[in-house]
């Protein structure tokens, strides 16, 4: 197994740095909220939609200009050899 | 929408995105679980019909500022460098000012050498291999037409890119044999300085009529990509998942999703020898008892509005439509996935207005059902969090 297991994006990467995954992901281990009120399906299991809702609401609150910066064409299905 | 709601096309609203050409239908290479059937015509798709291809997307109303051009056959590069040299030429000639137009290729890599990657570099193509892993995956599936593997070649145009520094994804076609070891999949990966890669299933699909995925693997499959989105996750920004960025992005963005597969003219493919399709390009090339070839025009005859009007069309798009609509009506996804691919749902259900398929389940469902739980599993404060299926 590779131990790429720094929770920071590496420098030098190419097309990788710019990973939405990434970027949340590093936001929200720094996201003090993360370790103080638990979101999410805890108790019962909440509908997709409100189980999604808390999660965008989350990342939003770690990194509020994420969602604004959103690149329009993640907004569409991509063909599967593209 | 305006007239002809279930139906026709928009034309203040539609917008090509992608066209799709196909220089040639062969493949110097026979994958067990390839789609065309004719991919052993070493037919060539001649300037001339790609001139008038050209004519007829850049006269279209449908064109909008920004058209990916993939060239996607068949094995693209089994057509001399020499042709492509004047096909860009011709396109960006013909190309109206206002459009910003770039070229990709996929390619299974084996005919990669430094004058492709100098023309790679030079037009800022972007560039897909075929690569599905470590060699034994890899050539499980990946084979001459004489049996050999080919996972040899394809590493050597990932050291050929790499050197030349140019950029690349990868996209791996999983199998059944592949679900069981995503650790070694993702080392493979970050091994080699793959940093970006999509993961397509093996697809009941055309000529391959069924899936190593079907039926109880499906499990294994969920599996797969729980473990492979803790891998990425732990390691941000080592690999970029095509699935997982998607996936993400549907999920924080404030628009429903839209699938362009089953948009009419958001695709355009045009066949080495002129005929026109739209929705799914797989459908190009493929033959169905109701619907013929998917031949819905020609280039040498037909404007893209001629095709919007033309009975084929119409009857194909009619199908999409109410297949989507469905969708809309009875899947809690529908929101993230925009109604699936046609292609998905006429392979495998014999109709494009059905709704759910083994690839909407594989590539929508289990995705998104994945990456939320591995986000709310994340999200949580630390003492909480259930033994998440991540390594150690």
């Amino acid at each position: 197994m590779s131990n790429h297991r720094d929770r920071k994006p590496p420098a030098g990467q190419g097309a990788a740095i710019a990973s939405l995954v990434a970027v949340v992901a590093c936001a929200l281990a720094g996201d003090a909220l993360a370790r103080q009120s638990p979101p999410g399906p805890a108790v019962a299991e909440p509908e997709l939609a409100a189980r999604v809702a808390a999660i965008a609401e989350r990342i939003r609150s770690a990194e509020p200009t994420l969602v604004r910066d959103l690149p329009p064409e993640v907004k569409i299905a991509q063909w599967r050899n593209r | 929408m305006a007239a002809g709601i279930d139906a026709g096309v928009d034309i203040a609203t539609a917008r090509l995105r992608l066209l799709v050409l196909q220089p040639t239908p062969f493949c110097n290479i026979d994958c067990s679980y390839c789609y065309l059937a004719n991919r052993g015509s070493a037919e060539r798709m001649s300037l001339a019909t790609l001139d008038l291809a050209c004519r007829r997307v850049f006269e279209s109303a449908f064109l909008g500022r920004e058209l990916e051009v993939a060239w996607h056959g068949g094995e693209p590069l089994t057509v001399p460098l020499a042709w492509y040299e004047e096909a860009t030429a011709l396109i960006a000639a013909r190309r109206p000012a206002s459009v910003r137009l770039t070229h990709a290729f996929q390619t299974n890599g084996l005919l990669v050498d430094d004058n492709w990657a100098r023309f790679f570099a030079r037009t800022g193509a972007r560039l897909g291999l075929s690569i599905d892993g470590p060699a034994d995956l890899h050539d499980a599936n990946r084979r001459t037409r004489r049996g050999r593997g080919t996972h040899a070649g394809a590493m050597r145009a990932v050291r050929l890119l790499q050197d030349q520094g140019v950029a690349f994804h990868v996209i791996t076609v999983l199998t059944d044999r592949a679900l069981d070891e995503p650790e070694r999949l993702f080392d493979f990966y970050v091994r080699h300085g793959i940093g970006e890669v999509g993961f397509n299933i093996e697809e009941i699909e055309g000529a391959n009529t069924a899936s190593s995925l079907a039926g109880g693997n499906e499990a294994k499959y969920r599996d797969f990509i729980r473990r492979f989105f803790a891998l990425v996750w732990q390691a941000p920004g080592v690999l970029k998942v095509r699935e997982f960025e998607s996936a993400l992005g549907y999920l924080l963005s404030e628009e429903p999703v839209r699938d362009e597969q089953n948009e009419p003219f958001a695709i355009v493919s045009v066949s080495h020898d002129g005929a026109i399709s739209t929705f799914s390009p797989e459908l190009l090339g493929a033959h169905h008892p109701r619907f013929g070839d998917f031949a819905f025009g020609h280039v040498a005859e037909h404007g893209l509005a001629d095709v919007a009007a033309g009975a084929p069309f119409l009857a194909v798009s009619r199908e999409i439509h109410r297949g989507v609509d469905a969708c809309r009506r009875n899947c809690r996804y529908f929101r993230w996935c925009g109604g699936g691919a046609a292609a998905n749902k006429l392979f495998e259900t014999g109709r494009f207005d059905t709704t759910e398929t083994m690839h909407c389940r594989l590539t929508r469902q289990v995705v998104l059902d994945e990456v939320i739980a591995g986000m709310e599993a994340h999200m949580r404060p630390a003492n909480m969090r259930p033994a998440y299926a991540g390594p150690a």
